[in-house]
């Protein structure tokens, strides 16, 4: 008994640590200054606007309707701000991503981990999780915007706390589709522009099934839509189905993760 | 303490080493020696448990390898031919996060990297970011990296490969201030290295091992058979016949002013020659006995060309 405690300890000390030092690595790298910075001036840009636009639209009504017809700030305002938020992860994580294994590999560190008491899953997780604490912080700044809203008005917190539920998880697919990206070559470009492709296209899968004509295939697609499981969270609505899909998506890419490097051990 | 047991590695359908057996014992210094592709680096990811074999065991310190990576490793340092550091990092801070992750006693761990910074002579450079270290000095964290742990056992993959002259020389020091601390296996492709730090070699050439003696049956086995270089100022051909009459002189080949002499294993061979090529009045320039080199030992043990 005492002995598996024991390893179920080193287990999570050799993951923590492999992801803090990536975490750090990345925190410290300009790289991660330089999305951060612009992605906020994106962000502080559009959320004014977009929130000046409803106040505007709420003080002077369409002809018809009445002044709180219709309008909601979660929708039109919140709703915006999470999706320029989805915007920046499609296209950042790749980039913050790629240098987790392929640079390992290129830079021959991963020899370190390799013949280290460390094993394959511990380091998938340990970067699975740098990556993953690094987009927390992100979204946790981003949460000021809509929670400084609550100085002026009333703002509906269910949906907002769903919503940032649904862009974690969102997140968390990201970051394993990235390291997947990156655990396939030692090309820092390669990897990021993988990575970028195979988030856009799990993003778009929905559209190909709109256009396809056919209902059974339109409805699969559908499930295996990203867009139309984050609208459950948007929405305020828990789903399990969404929960399960977000999880079993980033299970399904870490185990892939997982393979990638111990092909490496084993291959022949 | 490292063994080795009948060791296949294949890549596709290439056999990258071939039934590689050997042992190790604790304390020793083994040099690991072969040509570019010999199969050392394959050999030496397999002792570290970086990949497995197709067929084979490694045992460190009677554990094995495969089966318990988690204990073995422990007992390990590698430094692998490019040294595996983060170029973002400060240098004490490196060593500490291997200390870790070589599961040293957090209590132990300030004064496993003072050690390891003393050991190798990294003081001067233990808080500068190692991205603006020269490659002399990456090679030196890289190797405080294989030894933080105080690891019984080592594996150098080409520690001195890169380096320029002075920094080759500094890090044979430091190899030598090794001896006898741990049990290690240095692999390279220079003789010399091995010759000035090793009590044993193995040698390897195509996958397979050649020869595993010590250093000093080795060098009695090269010098069955010495040359001798000799540059005079003018070349006559009477001084060819002088040569070959002298007992000792095996054969003489003669290119311009430079003759080469294949002699009997005797030191007294020198003497006479030197004398022979003054009496000649042919102007003796120089007169020195050919070092042999790995390319020597491999024509010598395989009978075929490197």
């Amino acid at each position: 008994m005492n002995s598996v405690f024991n390893e179920i300890k080193i287990f999570f000390r050799q993951t923590f640590l492999v992801a803090m030092k990536d975490f750090k690595s990345m925190v410290l790298s300009p790289l991660f200054f330089g999305w951060t910075g612009i992605s906020f001036i994106f962000l502080s840009y559009n959320f004014p606007r977009d929130l000046f636009r409803f106040a505007m639209s709420y003080a002077m009504p369409v002809f018809g309707q009445s002044a709180d017809q219709g309008r909601n700030i979660h929708f039109d305002v919140f709703v915006a701000h999470i999706s320029y938020i989805n915007l920046i992860f499609l296209f950042a994580v790749p980039v913050l991503g790629m240098k987790l294994l392929a640079e390992e590999k290129r830079n021959r560190t991963f020899d370190l981990l390799m013949t280290s008491p460390l094993s394959s899953l511990q380091m998938v997780l340990g970067k699975y999780f740098s990556l993953l604490m690094l987009l927390f912080l992100f979204l946790l700044f981003s949460l000021i915007y809509p929670l400084s809203t609550g100085f002026f008005t009333e703002i509906p917190l269910g949906p907002l706390v769903s919503s940032y539920i649904g862009l974690f998880l969102l997140a968390g697919v990201y970051s394993a589709v990235c390291l997947f990206a990156s655990s396939l070559s030692q090309s820092l470009f390669l990897s990021a522009f993988i990575g970028m492709i195979l988030n856009i296209g799990l993003w778009f899968i929905s559209q190909q099934g709109q256009n396809s004509g056919s209902e059974v295939w339109s409805s699969i697609m559908d499930y295996l839509s990203l867009s139309a499981h984050l609208t459950h969270f948007i929405k305020g609505s828990l789903v399990i189905n969404s929960f399960v899909f977000f999880l079993s998506l980033i299970i399904f890419f870490l185990f892939l993760v997982f393979k990638s490097v111990e092909f490496i051990r084993w291959r022949s | 303490m490292i063994q080795a047991k009948a060791l296949t590695k294949r890549y596709g359908s290439r056999k990258a080493i071939s039934d590689v057996s050997f042992t190790v014992n604790k304390g020793e210094i083994v040099g690991f020696l072969g040509p570019n592709g010999a199969g050392k680096t394959t050999t030496m990811k397999i002792l570290t448990g970086y990949m497995a074999p197709n067929k084979g065991e490694v045992y460190l310190d009677g554990v094995n390898v495969f089966k318990e990576p988690f204990t073995a490793k422990q007992k390990l340092g590698y430094l692998p031919e490019a040294p595996p550091v983060y170029s973002d990092m400060i240098v004490e801070d490196y060593l500490q996060y291997v200390a870790k992750l070589k599961l040293c006693p957090k209590k132990q761990i300030p004064q496993l990297v003072e050690s390891a910074i003393k050991r190798v002579g990294l003081q001067e450079v233990r808080q500068r970011l190692i991205h603006n270290l020269s490659k002399g000095f990456k090679q030196r964290v890289g190797l405080a990296q294989a030894l933080v742990s105080d690891p019984e056992i080592l594996i150098l993959d080409e520690p001195t490969v890169g380096l320029d002259p002075k920094q080759v020389i500094e890090m044979r020091e430091v190899l030598k201030q090794l001896k006898g601390q741990h049990t290690i296996i240095l692999s390279t492709h220079i003789l010399s290295e091995v010759q000035m730090t090793c009590d044993r070699v193995i040698i390897i050439n195509e996958g397979e091992i050649i020869t595993e003696e010590s250093l000093s049956a080795l060098s009695q086995k090269m010098r069955a058979k010495r040359q001798i270089l000799l540059r005079v100022k003018k070349s006559e051909d009477s001084l060819i016949s002088a040569l070959k009459n002298i007992k000792g002189v095996l054969s003489v080949s003669k290119n311009k002013e430079v003759f080469t002499l294949d002699v009997e294993p005797e030191d007294q061979v020198n003497e006479k020659v030197a004398q022979a090529v003054i009496s000649s009045s042919c102007g003796l320039i120089e007169l020195k006995e050919q070092d042999f080199n790995l390319e020597d030992v491999f024509i010598r043990l395989t009978g075929k060309q490197v």
